[in-house]
């Protein structure tokens, strides 16, 4: 319901032309019902009248001037085009020209900017700044870059910027802070450079040692191996990458390594940019991959496997067992191993080392060998190539534990096809870390009946044998120097635990029976016979033979080198 | 000798510098390479 307040109007006039002039204003009303109540509402004179004709029915031109004229407060005249028109609000009073207030206008404000507040001149804060020996870091730069690098190239282009380097390095020589009082809103504030190391008196070993052990604490840093990268700027691999590196291995049977699978399987090209940084993203992300994959490789030849791989070398005999025979070694091999530093190694072949195809981790093996390149390292995949046959081997070292020698599988059918026991083999370093060249120095056709193991029957036999290397003879187990070893068993794995027992089997296998009673035998000769059994080296067994607190064995005086063995004193 | 090489303790400006010059390059840097940064620095 529309409600109106109904203001108090006086109109001027008789009584009957005050009614009329009310009349007419609610006409006015009427017509302006929805407008302003100071709204001007415009109604031609000729409609009032007609208006007037028809509600009273009399009305003329000049009474409706003159009520105009006698409502001056009310009522106005305009005169459009010739035509005259009355003026009213709906409110009844005088209407005035409205003028818009434009004193306060959104355009105004839009099109005007506030002007800019007074900023407070800000608290500075003391800065470091570099050391003034930085100033080499665009020569450092230069050199790992390489001299036509973009940073070396920019660099000779702004001569400017390097003298202004110069500049404030100049200025932060300046031992103590310095304040400038001046009152402006910029302070400078030089404060001095933290110290860095004087690295001129360290050795190279120390300092890389230094910055290994410091960048590895810094979560900033990615390492794997000897090489480092800003961690995230080190590509990711998906679960897919995981997963297709996983099934390519095992797939090939063998481990490979991160070339073979950054080609392959990321398909990634060896000319491609990013390449290098492609084989550090999948080196860096598979080594945290510690359920799937493991790291068996060197420095410059870095092999990756997985589990349930076909084991490399032999299976004549289990892993744990070759590493308990090998137990002895360990205390043969130096505290502070000194690895990679000799080029070249000759080795005489036991039958032991023969039978399984395998080295033992020896000092002198060890000095020729790398270093585990990660920790905790367990195996590391090397290749043995073989010149004289153009053959490469791949050949497991498997790395000492506390409890374990180590040594190296995997050269059974190098030995089987061109060596016997007792042959010399020389191993030699390449440029390659994990790269090796195995040699032998071959001779005229030699034939011998030699000692073998007969798998199935596991009894010693002789066999007519042909061969073309060097041999030590000393070594040589043929059957006119061993006879005693034919259509025997290996001894027991009991027996074969101790040493002494061994030893004294060799003395009787050797049949060398002194006047007196007892067995004589050289100690080349004893070397040779015992490893057949297990490991022995020169000095474990010199310090069998020697160490014997029974009395069994003793030097034979009469020769050079040699030993005696009296039965019955060794269990 | 293990006793000496405990001796080295490289400063945070030392890492810093290493850091920033393991950020510049695109590639891995070595442990060598890194050795040679840190002597030329002296210069």
């Amino acid at each position: 319901m529309l409600t109106t307040e109904t203001p108090q109007i006086v109109f001027g006039g008789t009584k009957s032309e005050q009614g009329v002039a009310r009349d007419i204003l609610s006409a006015f009303a009427s017509r302006g019902r929805f407008m302003a109540a100071d709204e001007l509402i415009r109604i031609s004179a000729s409609e009032i009248l007609d208006f007037l004709k028809a509600t009273t029915g009399k009305g003329s031109e000049q009474m409706v001037s003159k009520l105009v004229q006698l409502n001056p407060s009310i009522f106005l005249v305009e005169e459009v085009e010739g035509m005259t028109f009355i003026v009213a609000t709906r409110g009844g009073r005088t209407p005035v020209e409205r003028v818009a207030d434009e004193s306060h206008s959104f355009q105004h404000r839009f099109m005007t900017p506030e002007p800019r507040p007074e900023r407070q001149a800000a608290t500075l804060r003391p800065r470091p700044r570099g050391d003034s020996t930085w100033s080499t870091l665009e020569r450092v730069l230069t050199d790992l870059d390489g001299a036509d690098s973009d940073y070396a190239m920019r660099r000779s282009l702004e001569p400017e910027t390097s003298a202004l380097v110069t500049q404030i390095l100049d200025e932060e020589t300046a031992p103590a802070i310095e304040i400038e009082e001046e009152p402006v809103a910029t302070k400078t504030i030089i404060v001095p450079a933290a110290a860095s190391t004087d690295v001129s008196t360290m050795g190279d070993r120390e300092l890389a040692h230094a910055v290994s052990d410091r960048l590895s604490q810094d979560a900033r840093v990615a390492r794997f191996g000897d090489n480092w990268m800003l961690e995230e700027q080190v590509p990711r691999l998906s679960r897919g990458d995981l997963r297709r590196i996983k099934d390519y291995i095992t797939e090939q049977e063998q481990p490979l390594t991160d070339d073979v699978l950054v080609q392959d399987v990321l398909e990634v090209r060896q000319r491609a940019a990013d390449y290098e940084l492609m084989r550090f993203a999948l080196n860096f992300r598979l080594a945290a991959e510690h359920r799937d994959f493991e790291f068996v490789g060197t420095n410059n030849q870095r092999f990756w496997s997985v589990s349930n791989l076909p084991s490399i070398g032999t299976n004549r005999k289990k892993a744990t067992e070759i590493g308990t025979d090998y137990r002895f070694i360990l205390e043969e091999l130096p505290e502070e191993p000194a690895y990679r530093s000799v080029n070249q190694v000759s080795h005489i072949l036991s039958f032991y080392e023969f039978y399984l195809g395998l080295l033992p981790y020896d000092p002198e093996l060890q000095a020729l060998l790398p270093a585990p390149l990660m920790p905790g390292q367990r195996t590391a995949v090397l290749t043995f190539e073989t010149p004289q046959s153009y053959t490469t081997y791949l050949v497991e070292l498997r790395y000492p534990t506390p409890n374990r020698g180590g040594y190296m599988l995997g050269l059974d059918d190098f030995f089987n096809e061109n060596l016997v026991p007792g042959a010399v083999v020389s191993i030699k370093a390449t440029k390659n870390d994990g790269h090796f060249l195995v040699e032998f120095e071959e001779s005229d056709s030699q034939s011998y009946r030699l000692l073998e193991l007969e798998e199935r029957r596991q009894r010693y036999v002789f066999r007519p044998t042909s061969f073309s290397c060097v041999v030590f003879e000393e070594y040589l187990l043929d059957e006119a120097r061993f006879p005693g070893f034919a259509g025997e068993k290996p001894v027991d794995e009991k027996a074969r635990r101790k040493a002494e027992t061994v030893v004294s089997k060799s003395f009787e296998r050797r049949g060398s029976a002194l006047e007196g009673g007892g067995f004589g035998a050289t100690f080349g000769e004893l070397l040779a016979a015992s490893n057949t059994e297990r490991p022995f080296t020169e000095t474990f067994l010199r310090a069998v033979l020697e160490g014997d607190e029974s009395g069994a064995f003793a030097k034979d005086p009469d020769r050079d080198d040699a030993y005696t063995y009296i039965p019955g004193s060794v269990g | 000798m293990p006793e000496q090489l405990k001796e080295i303790h490289l400063s945070d400006e030392d890492v810093e510098f290493l850091v920033s010059l393991i950020r510049a390059s695109s590639t891995a840097l070595t442990t060598e390479q890194l050795v040679e940064a840190l002597r030329s620095r002296a210069l």
